[in-house]
Order: structure tokens, then sequence, then C-alpha cells
């Protein structure tokens, strides 16, 4: 069945057309019969972060990985004059690192490659980027890993991570690449 | 009381990760999930997407070649996708606003920010499969419908007619679904959120703030199913297509 109307105003010139899927995931909303709608099933919620917990043994050892591949990347990315595909690599190593390392049970390593990450992709690409500022990411990543610096309160982690956040920022800013909503990515690495 | 059977469900992983696509598939197993395939990056999604029809996809954002973004917008093109009503979850490390709100214009029904928790990927599941909602095609989009609330406060004009285009397809409309027709029949003035007024320069009313919603105990962005079952008025809940 298929309605249309012009419409509601000038400003909206297009067509606005509504459709209902033939086709949901409702049927796999089971009924017990008592009342009430569907629940947030907390059980299930506990079995996943059980299953999480006994994935975290290999935590440790992913977390290897991951920082092997950023050093390689890193590696690639300077031979290639941080330019390219080998850049773009780079970039993708710090983001994967960014939004992997807390689940990893390494927050302020997240947060630095966060860091890393904004200043591969909001800068422009033609603009060199200083190898100390790029190189101080991967060495305080390096480090974070070598003091087995997990969860979120290890000081001098802290004042790492914020140090070379504010240098990136103050570089992306004076760029005009600074995101408005930085902070809330930041927060977010943090968190 | 109503659950989600996960175990009737079929999950495809996009990302370039393999440590992340295994933490979401033991993600999804432990919720019931039995159906789980996995794909590197865009291309191989759209492929196993057009091989095996999953019921939701959860793609990351950053992939080499065909990105998450590209790979909605793939998905999203009604005259050539086989299903592009699919439900999709982003699950990315990017948290900036001007990013949830490309991805919102992609199409995406979620938007979840690493890093991943059991709770938050059970509730943007949970809000794909239990609270459907309507899709919305216009020259510049075809993705769910982004009025999540009725927005009492809003006086605005109305860029959808009381009367709007209604494709139900061959099949009856599913009795979970938003009734149309009794909204059509009302005389009140479902006033929504007005999304490019928002993008304009006004605030971003949009934004679900998930961390208040992951925090609390209540799911806060759903439509309240409850009330409706019990025989409230449905036009008290979620308003669409007016």
């Amino acid at each position: 069945m298929t309605r249309k109307s012009p419409p509601a105003d000038k400003r909206a010139e297009e067509e606005v057309e509504v459709v209902l899927p033939a086709k949901t995931l409702r049927h796999v909303v089971t009924d017990d019969g008592r009342k009430g709608g569907p629940q947030i099933d907390m059980d299930a919620i506990q079995r996943a972060e059980k299953a999480l917990d006994k994935l975290s043994v290999s935590f440790g050892m992913w977390m290897g990985e991951e920082i092997d591949t950023l050093r390689d990347a890193h590696a690639a990315a300077v031979a290639e004059d941080m330019k390219g595909e080998a850049r773009d690599a780079f970039f993708r190593a710090a983001h994967d690192l960014r939004g992997e390392a807390a689940t990893l049970g390494f927050p302020l390593v997240g947060q630095v490659a966060g860091s890393l990450a904004d200043l591969l992709s909001m800068l422009p690409p033609n603009l060199e980027i200083s190898p100390g500022l790029v190189d101080g990411h991967i060495q305080a990543i390096n480090a974070m890993i070598r003091e087995d610096a997990r969860g979120d309160d290890n000081k001098t982690a802290i004042a790492l991570a914020n140090c070379l956040r504010e240098a990136s920022g103050q570089l992306l800013e004076a760029h005009g690449a600074l995101d408005n909503d930085i902070g809330s990515s930041a927060e977010t690495d943090a968190a | 009381m109503e659950k989600i059977d996960f175990s009737q469900v079929s999950v495809l992983v996009v990302d370039d990760n393999m440590h992340m696509r295994k933490i979401v598939r033991a993600l999804l197993m432990a919720f019931g999930v039995r159906q789980v395939q996995e794909a590197e990056d865009g291309a191989s999604a759209l492929e196993a997407f057009e091989q095996n029809s999953p019921d939701i996809i959860i793609t990351d954002w950053v992939m080499p070649i065909i990105d998450g973004l590209e790979l909605v917008q793939m998905i999203r093109r009604p005259d050539s996708s086989n299903n592009p009503f699919v439900p999709i979850i982003m699950l990315t490390g990017h948290a900036e606003k001007r990013r949830v709100m490309q991805a919102r214009d992609a199409g995406v029904h979620e938007f979840l920010c690493k890093p991943i928790s059991a709770r938050s990927l059970y509730l943007r599941l949970y809000s794909v499969i239990a609270h459907p909602r309507p899709f919305v095609k216009t020259t510049t989009y075809f993705g769910p419908d982004r009025r999540r609330f009725a927005n009492p406060l809003y006086k605005g004009p109305e860029r959808r007619e009381k009367r709007a285009l209604i494709d139900i397809e061959d099949e009856q409309p599913d009795m979970n679904q938003i009734d149309f027709d009794a909204i059509d029949a009302g005389d009140q003035d479902t006033n929504q959120i007005d999304f490019d007024a928002i993008d304009a320069g006004g605030e971003d009313t949009n934004q679900i703030d998930f961390d208040a919603i992951d925090a609390g105990d209540q799911d806060t962005n759903q439509i309240d199913f409850d009330a409706i079952d019990a025989g409230g008025q449905e036009e008290e809940q979620e308003r669409v297509a007016v």
C-alpha cells in the first residue's frame, strides 16, 4: 500500500517516504506469558562479562601484538616520509589501539594512541609532523607497556598521556585542525 | 515478559582488527547468538552480506579500501542492495560528534564507541531487535527514522505530511510496528525534533547520551512498549511520519 501527498511546506521540496520494513527481528522476541514488554536480560550480560573475563588471559599477548603492529607501521611510515598508504596504515594501527587498548586493560595507552591517531588524521597530509612528537607518542606507549601500566591510575602514565595530548592539541589548533569535539574523544579514551 | 532469543539471530562482524572481532564474537556468543560471521574489510563484508543475508551487521569505521561508512552507504541503496533495511551498528574508536552525525546520516541504527562492554553491546542489539524503526527515504537519505523522540517544545513547520507515503510491501504490517493509520487519525500535531535545524547550528539534541544510558538502569532511548502493551496511547510514545 502506498500513499503520497505533497510536501507540508516550502522548505520541504523533497518528497519524504516512510517505509515499514517487511521483515523485522521482532519474531525473536519470546514471551513467557507474564505481563511486560521486552526486558534487558541481565543474565546474558553477566554471561558476556564472564566470557570477556575468560578471554582476558590473552589480552597481554594481544596487546603485545598490537604494539608490534604499531611499531612496524611507524617504521614503514617513516621510510615513506609519512606519506601515502604507509601513513594511512600507521593511522589505522594507532586508531585500532585507541579503540582496543582500554578493553585489553590499558586505557592510558589507548589515550596516547588516540592522540597520535588524531595527529595523523586531522593534520593536512602534506604537512610534516614533527618526528619528535610522533616518536614521543611511540616511546610513551612502549614505556607504558614496559612498566605494565594497566588501569587508569598510574600517575606517571597519566602525566605522560596528558602532556602528549596537550602538545598534539596545540599543533592541531595551530593548523586549524582541532576538532571542536576532540575533548569528547579524549574523555572516551580515558574512560 | 518478553526476552530476546538470540539463537535465531545471525550477525556479521566487520572489523579489520582480529582481536576486536574475537572480542565481539565472544560477547555475541555469550548472549546466545549462534551464527556469527566475520569479515576483515568492507569488500569481504559486502560479499558476506550478499551471500548470507545476516540479520544484523556490526561494523568498524576505519578499515582499508572500503571503510565502514562506505559499507553502510552501499548497503543502504534500496535499488541495488538485497536488504537495505538490515540493522547496522557502528562500533568505532571515533567519538566526535561530527562522526556520530556522519554515521547517522549514512543510515546506521546505532553508534557504539569503543571501548566496548557487554552491556553497551547488548543495549544496541536490544534496541534494533525489540524496537525496530521505520525507514525514511528522501532524495538525500535512506535509513532508519532519525527522529527517536517526540519533542513537545517543537513549534516549527512539519516536513512530513500527515499522509506520509507508506510502502508496506506485500506483507501485513507487524502488529508491533507503529500504527501510522492511528497516528494519521489523531488530531494532534506530532511534533518532532528538527534535525536539519539542529544541524544548522542548534543544539544537538539528537545525540543519545550512551554513557548515561550505560551508567543507568533505564534504557531511556527506547519506546516504552510496556506502556503501549498495557493499553496506553501510542501517540504519547515515539512519533513518526507526520
